[in-house]
């Protein structure tokens, strides 16, 4: 980088001040670039600025682009891995802009950066994807093995520290530590030890890198770093096991006895008394749908949380049904598409009030299926903020206890195209009651479903190799 | 890279390197440097990975993971701002890895995993612009929920209002990712090879 500068800046100096910058030589006795010179020559520079770079480029990795997603998620995004960059990258740029201001104590700046270079490797990237772990341990040796002016030419010293404060500099202004640039004094025996120290050093700090890393996955709570950061995406460790217990124990028990015989005096007593138990966990809307029968109660629908497979008949033209636990219905707008369906113990369960993030619910089909397999040019389009996501099969197959929820349903059965929406299903169930009993398998084709949520023990994109694709416009 | 020989007549206060301090630090570091390096590349030791900024490409033959959640979300990058599907899988083993990165205008390929013992990773979180498999299976299924709600990958959620899915465990054969920001608690590497230049 600067091997001929001497030579060609002793070549320079005579004219380029006189032909280009005269009114800064009268200015001041160094100035310009030989005034940066000197006090480049007076520290380890070269050590230093590679130390800043380490740390710069171990920044870069993980926070170029995770910036985007907001200060907020920043934590949450980049992980225990990426705090570890962040860390170690700001103390090796202060480690390199410490050895520049101060280089009194490049002695233990380099071995800092020595360090934090090597604990890079496991702690981040592999170390900048070797990169910065390099330039530290580069940066850090230089500044290590770096030795100032000797000291037979004293009388340079205080010329350059006229203007500068360079090596001698620190001698007068740091007490504490004796001589800080003239190392040739301090016995070698002292580095000597240190560099010895430096694998034990090191061996510890990765011993603690390691056990931090190590017990990263045993507890959950380690994806947040601070507990700030998690409250934004609202921490919620264990919602569904909670309110599945108190859904089928409270709920079942108290309304069908309460409701049809004592409405107006049961009711306050009741729902209370059973509620509480059920809403402290964040998935509150879950147990609302329930509460909300009193809302449908007036009107004497017996089958209201009847768990008949057959479609209601007779003048019932709405039934309802209750929510899996849990589920909330995103705003997104998604549609499924595909070809044919083929369902097997297809039933319609009834209406369900299903919440929204928003506080509001949302009025939903309800069906459930032993399986449910989607064939021929299946896609699933999701639209949010603008953008849409496709995922696109030959097959997507879902198996066992399969309950679905949507705003729409429609395809053809057996030649008749049918539609069915919340308002409009019991009457079209009507139609072809005698196609629908519930155990034989159905096949719909031209299959579009909106809004689809739903719940299944398995789900398979192209079973047996048949491929998936993810795609975003 | 600094002059070492001061043959400069100018009355300049100019430091110079000590070779022997050099290799007096160098090479203990160096010895350091390489047990750690070959540790991590026996899948001894975990690193931790966390990569954005840029689209690269993950290949994998197979991913098994538990604790899965997707939902959308959106990178910044050089063109502007870009959808993605963010992936969150609390604990997944990777066969076959290989990532490339291009970090200085040099493109890295990384590989692991490839003799046998899986790459196994802690709360990997991948934001994918494209994604492809041959064949995708999810256990405990929910689609269609909130992403703002999900419960699979404990700490991490979407965006309230958007769609997301999650299962309790997944498992995806040849997948296939451009991908613009992938992080990992841990990440361990059995038979890691890193080289320049290539495609996985």
């Amino acid at each position: 980088m600067t091997t001929g500068d001497s030579a060609r800046h002793a070549a320079r100096r005579p004219w380029l001040p006189e032909g280009r910058r005269p009114s800064r030589r009268a200015g001041g006795p160094v100035p310009g670039w030989p005034a940066f010179r000197m006090w480049r020559h007076g520290r380890p520079f070269t050590g230093g600025l590679l130390l800043a770079l380490a740390g710069i480029e171990l920044l870069a990795i993980p926070l170029s682009g995770v910036l985007s997603h907001g200060a907020i998620k920043l934590v949450v995004y980049i992980g225990i891995g990426g705090v570890f960059g962040v860390l170690i990258g700001a103390l090796l740029i202060t480690a390199g802009i410490a050895t520049l201001v101060n280089p009194g104590h490049r002695v233990f700046y380099g071995v800092a950066g020595v360090v934090l270079g090597i604990l890079s490797f496991p702690a981040s990237n592999l170390g900048g994807f070797f990169l910065c772990m390099l330039l530290a341990i580069v940066g850090g040796s230089l500044a290590f093995a770096w030795t100032p002016a000797e000291r037979p030419a004293p009388p340079a010293a205080p010329n350059a520290a006229a203007s500068e404060p360079t090596s001698p500099g620190p001698v007068t202004e740091a007490p504490p530590w004796p001589d800080p640039a003239g190392d040739e004094q301090t016995p070698p025996y002292g580095h000597r030890m240190l560099a010895v120290a430096l694998p034990l050093i090191v061996a510890a700090g990765l011993a603690m890198a390691h056990t931090a890393a190590g017990s990263a996955p045993a507890s959950p709570r380690q994806t947040c770093i601070l507990g700030l950061i998690c409250l934004g995406g609202g921490p919620t460790p264990s919602p569904s096991p909670t309110p599945a217990s108190p859904t089928p124990t409270c709920l079942p028990t108290a309304l069908p006895t309460a409701l049809p015989t004592a409405l107006p005096t049961n009711l306050p007593t009741d729902l209370p008394k059973c509620l509480p138990s059920a809403l402290p966990t964040p998935s509150l809307p879950v147990t609302v749908p329930a509460p909300s029968l009193p809302g449908t109660a007036p009107t004497p629908n017996g089958s209201a949380s009847a768990p008949g497979g057959k479609p209601a008949k007779g003048k019932a033209k709405t039934k309802n049904s209750t929510a899996g636990a849990g589920l909330v219905a995103p705003a997104a707008i998604s549609v499924i598409t595909a070809d044919s369906a083929a369902l097997d113990h297809f039933t319609y369960q009834g209406n369900v009030k299903l919440p929204t993030a928003s506080g509001g619910t949302v009025t939903m089909m309800k069906f459930t299926a032993s399986s449910l397999t989607l064939s021929g040019n299946v896609a699933d389009t999701i639209t949010e903020a603008g953008t849409t996501a496709v995922t696109a099969s030959p097959v997507m197959a879902f198996n066992g206890n399969v309950v679905l929820y949507a705003t729409r349903l429609s395809g053809t059965l057996a030649g008749v195209p049918l539609t069915f929406t919340p308002t409009t299903i019991s009457s079209v169930l009507l139609t072809v009651s005698n196609l629908l009993t519930g155990n034989v398998p159905v096949t719909l084709t031209r299959v579009t479903t909106n809004q689809a949520t739903g719940t299944a023990d398995s789900l398979t994109y192209g079973p047996g190799g048949g491929g998936f694709s993810v795609t975003l416009h | 890279m600094t002059t070492v020989s001061s043959n400069n007549p100018q009355p300049l206060s100019r430091g110079h390197i000590k070779w022997r301090r050099l290799a007096l630090i160098l090479i203990p570091a160096g010895v350091v440097t390489a047990t750690l390096v070959g540790l991590t590349a026996n899948g001894a030791i975990a690193a931790s990975m966390s990569v954005s900024g840029q689209e690269f490409l993950v290949t994998a033959s197979q991913l098994n993971g538990t604790g899965f959640e997707q939902f959308g979300g959106q990178v910044t990058g050089p063109s502007g701002t870009k959808p993605v599907v963010v992936s969150a899988i609390h604990s997944a083993t990777l066969s076959h890895l290989c990532q490339t990165v291009t970090v200085g205008g040099v493109t890295l390929k990384l590989t692991a995993g490839g003799n046998g013992t899986p790459v196994s990773a802690s709360n990997l979180i991948v934001d994918a612009s494209g994604q492809t498999g041959s064949e995708a299976i999810f256990h405990n299924i929910t689609i269609g929920q909130d992403s703002g709600s999900l419960t699979q990958d404990p700490g991490t959620n979407g965006p309230v209002g958007g769609f997301g899915q999650q299962a309790s465990s997944v498992t995806i054969n040849n997948l296939v990712q451009h991908t613009w920001l992938t992080t990992a608690g841990t990440f361990t590497l059995p038979d890691l090879r890193l080289g320049f230049g290539g495609t996985c």
